[in-house]
């Protein structure tokens, strides 16, 4: 009789965890990144209204800011930029890491789309996106005034996601 | 219109393992008995279920052969350029034809079973029964979460292509064979379930039980064996086994069903662990179960990135819960009339085979507790973890040594009662040949790591035991002055070629996963790279179109003792319809191991054209499939002798 208790006791455990396993999404991996300050990168500036592009250039901005990190050959990211662009209305500095693209290219896409970004980096080797822990373009992560990185959402960020990261961002801005 | 009959046919079926289980049902709620026992009447109904749904999985591949893309899974699953077969396959290359699969598969099985001739009409009768619940579970299933003739409008004009890393023979095939496997405890679980029914265990249910087990074990052994295969040569990661949790679902029914085969020889044999057989059927089928749920639902990350369907899991939840519920039940009810107090001497045949169960549901608990405890923590701590590698490495492999250890004496040893110190002495030709051998083998075995050596020579002497005991065996034969000195038993037979095959995928295993050799760089064309003898001259790529990709297509030179041995091409393959980009690697394959090459990507550097090569050297790989071959075919001599009878 006790026996039969416990494994029907060990059974509804794991009944419950696969319920509540079914409302996860597995694929949804937090960034080991949160709460941590900027990782270590340095990239070379283009299109850019300021000089140089890596860790340092980030602390110095003392406000809210989103990093982004994009290509022209990705699909989705042609799908977020609008998204993008509305938020970089709010008055808020968009860095963009342009992963692995031809300058051509990148040129001929803002110029296509317009351009949302306070400054972009040139990551042709990857390595920068490694550093920031990406793997899979495009990845946006919100960083507090002091450079410290607060959310990060993976793939695009569509029109129903513009409420969440607008709220992100205020609240940051009142810290 | 071929689609809609589809549907019906599959309705048809619901309707008739409905029909199949309403006799139970009604003498349970309304306490009356208003059928009679008709044995005749259930083999029909099971004949129906079965041909209505051939008659609408037909259907269904009709309707993919003609890429009728009005059809929801055919426009997301196929396309007008894809070649004939790979429309063919992809029938079930998408969940719900492969659900659909799963329930001709189960079906077949109850058909099969009810052409077997068999004396206990009311243990029969139970079986079929249990069967058609089983059909009519998974049948509203496909109906009301993932039903196959689901049509779009408007039709879409072309399809959106069959998942390229599909567009495969290796995987074409694995579905099918997995499921013979899978599907094929089913029949255990209802026979097993039958018995508890009936209160009373004859040697004839174990007869029964034994060519199921034997037939679902072998088509899983070669459905898992396919599904490696491919992962090696199509992933292009140069590995053989990555611990996904799809691949974990699948080994826990064979653990366990590999201990069940061992149980019941033992039953067979003496009437002991009886109810251990039981219990290991219906855990058996309920872990090809929840290896289904893990697949389907979409709980955990894993290489078969399957869409996300709750709705779906948490059906497949249910029909866990029910189905594991009613084996818990009936088991707890009946079998204390079952219970045999029989003891088991450790050193005997049945001692062995107690220690291959000990250690089978080991491996499995550990393997079942490594693939769910993501969920665990999600669902206690809150806390997104994922377990890899080396967790099984580290908690599995100490268990192969001793396990093999017992796996080479075992079979000597005599039923009952054995000494070990007679043993030593009877067997003392087999330990010399072994020491010998391992002596021999340190001397001349490559300064490889000391794990790795120890592993082969295992495989080497588990490999030698068994073809020893078909020696052995023959000798008796010629000593007891029979004339056919070759006839032996077949299970015999079927045993030695299943430990030897065993035996050699352990060398196998070892040698990929510890010994390989790994080189990754940058190539321009005409520059060579040595690996384990061979010198490695890649000359450049040219594209290449193919039906309905283009092709990066990769030509290495290889050469040994400056004499060129083969030519090796991998590619990189662009589909048309999706871009999705696959590795196709080149593997030449020698006994000693395998040259395998996947090439990357395009660098261009200084004006001069490089690539990414990867270059692996896998030590004794093919051991592997020939290991799971000979496993499989072990499994396989034993139907016969059942076929015969």
């Amino acid at each position: 009789m006790r026996v039969l208790f416990l494994v029907i006791l060990l059974f509804g455990v794991v009944i419950y965890v696969f319920i509540n396993g079914l409302k996860n999404d597995p694929k949804i991996v937090p960034s080991a990144l949160i709460n941590e300050s900027v990782p270590e990168f340095q990239i070379s500036k283009i299109n850019s209204r300021i000089n140089n592009f890596s860790k340092r250039d980030i602390l110095d901005d003392k406000n809210v800011k989103l990093v982004n990190i994009f290509a022209s050959w990705c699909l989705p990211c042609r799908i977020e930029h609008p998204q993008l662009k509305k938020i970089s209305q709010k008055d808020i500095s968009i860095y963009g890491i342009n992963k692995k693209d031809k300058i051509k290219d990148l040129e001929r896409w803002l110029q296509e789309l317009g351009n949302p970004f306070f400054a972009i980096g040139a990551d042709n080797t990857g390595k920068a996106s490694i550093q920031w822990g990406v793997y899979g373009i495009p990845e946006t992560f919100i960083l507090d005034k002091n450079s410290n990185i607060r959310y990060k959402h993976i793939g695009p960020i569509l029109e129903k996601d513009l409420e969440t990261i607008n709220s992100i961002i205020d609240s940051l801005r009142y810290e | 219109m071929i689609a809609e009959y589809g549907l019906f046919f599959l309705i048809l079926s619901v309707l008739f393992s409905s029909i199949q289980i309403m006799k139970p049902l009604s003498s349970i709620i309304l306490k009356a008995k208003y059928f009679e026992d008709n044995e005749s009447f259930n083999v029909k109904l099971t004949n129906l279920i079965f041909f209505s749904t051939l008659a609408s999985f037909s259907c269904l591949t009709i309707c993919f052969l003609n890429s009728d893309f009005s059809l929801n899974v055919i426009s997301s699953n196929s396309n007008s350029q894809l070649p004939v077969i790979y429309k063919f396959t992809g029938v079930w290359g998408n969940h719900e034809g492969s659900i659909l699969l799963w329930l001709l598969v189960m079906t077949f099985f109850g058909f099969l079973f009810s052409r077997q001739k068999i004396a206990d009409k009311k243990l029969k009768m139970n079986v079929l029964i249990l069967q058609g619940g089983l059909c009519f579970l998974i049948g509203i299933f496909i109906i009301f979460t993932s039903n196959p003739f689901w049509r779009s409008f408007p039709p879409p004009i072309e399809g959106r292509d069959l998942n390229p890393l599909l567009q495969d023979p290796g995987l074409a095939i694995h579905p099918p064979i997995l499921y013979l496997g899978y599907v094929g405890f089913s029949i255990v679980y209802s026979l097993a379930l039958s018995t508890l029914i009936k209160k009373d265990i004859s040697l004839d249910f174990i007869k029964l039980l034994k060519p199921w087990v034997f037939l679902a074990w072998s088509f899983l052994t070669l459905g898992i064996g396919l599904g490696s295969w491919w992962a090696y040569y199509e992933l292009g990661w140069g590995g053989f086994w990555f611990w996904d949790p799809v691949e974990n679902a699948s080994l826990l029914p064979w653990l366990t069903g590999t201990a069940l085969l061992h149980s019941i020889i033992v039953a067979e044999k003496n009437k002991k662990l009886i109810t251990w057989s039981i219990i290991l059927s219906i855990v058996t089928f309920c872990l090809s179960l929840l290896g289904t749920f893990l697949v389907r639902s979409g709980v955990l990350t894993s290489v078969h990135a399957f869409a996300n369907d709750p709705q779906r899991g948490l059906f497949i939840l249910i029909l866990l819960v029910v189905i594991v519920g009613l084996g818990l039940y009936l088991y707890w009810r009946n079998s204390a009339k079952l219970i045999e107090n029989k003891r088991i001497k450790l050193v005997s045949r049945e001692g062995a085979i107690s220690l291959n169960n000990i250690f089978m549901l080991t491996i499995a608990g550990t393997v079942l507790l490594g693939t769910i405890y993501p969920l665990f923590t999600e669902a206690f701590f809150g806390k997104k973890i994922s377990v890899g590698a080396p967790f099984f490495n580290k908690t599995i492999v100490p268990f192969i040594l001793p396990m093999v250890l017992g796996m080479a004496v075992g079979p000597f040893l005599k039923w009952g009662k054995d000494d070990l110190l007679r043993i030593f002495s009877r067997l003392r030709t087999l330990f010399i040949t072994m020491i010998l051998f391992s002596i021999v083998f340190w001397f001349i075995a490559d300064s490889g790591p000391v794990v790795a050596n120890l592993f082969i020579l295992l495989g080497c002497c588990l490999a030698i035991a068994s073809i020893f005991q078909l020696f052995e065996l023959f000798y008796i034969n010629y000593k007891n002055g029979k004339k056919q000195i070759f006839r032996i038993p077949l299970k015999n037979v079927s045993q030695c070629i299943a430990h030897l095959g065993l035996g050699l995928f352990i060398i196998g295993a070892t040698g990929t996963s510890i010994l390989k050799k790994e080189n990754i760089q940058f190539q321009h064309s005409g520059e060579a790279v040595n690996i384990n003898n061979y010198k490695i001259v890649f000359e450049g790529v040219e594209d290449r179109t193919g039906p309905n990709f283009i092709s990066s297509y990769a030509t290495f030179n290889i050469f040994k003792d400056n004499e060129l041995k083969f030519v090796l091409n991998p590619e990189k393959r662009q589909y048309n319809m999706n871009k999705q980009v696959t590795t196709e690697a080149a593997i030449f394959s020698t006994f000693l191991g395998d040259v395998y090459i996947a090439i990357g990507e395009q660098v261009i550097k200084d004006g001069k054209e490089y690539w990414t090569t990867r270059i692996w050297f896998n030590s004794y790989t093919i051991w592997i499939w020939i290991g799971i071959i000979l496993m499989f075919f072990g499994g396989v001599i034993s139907i016969l002798k059942f076929l015969k009878t």
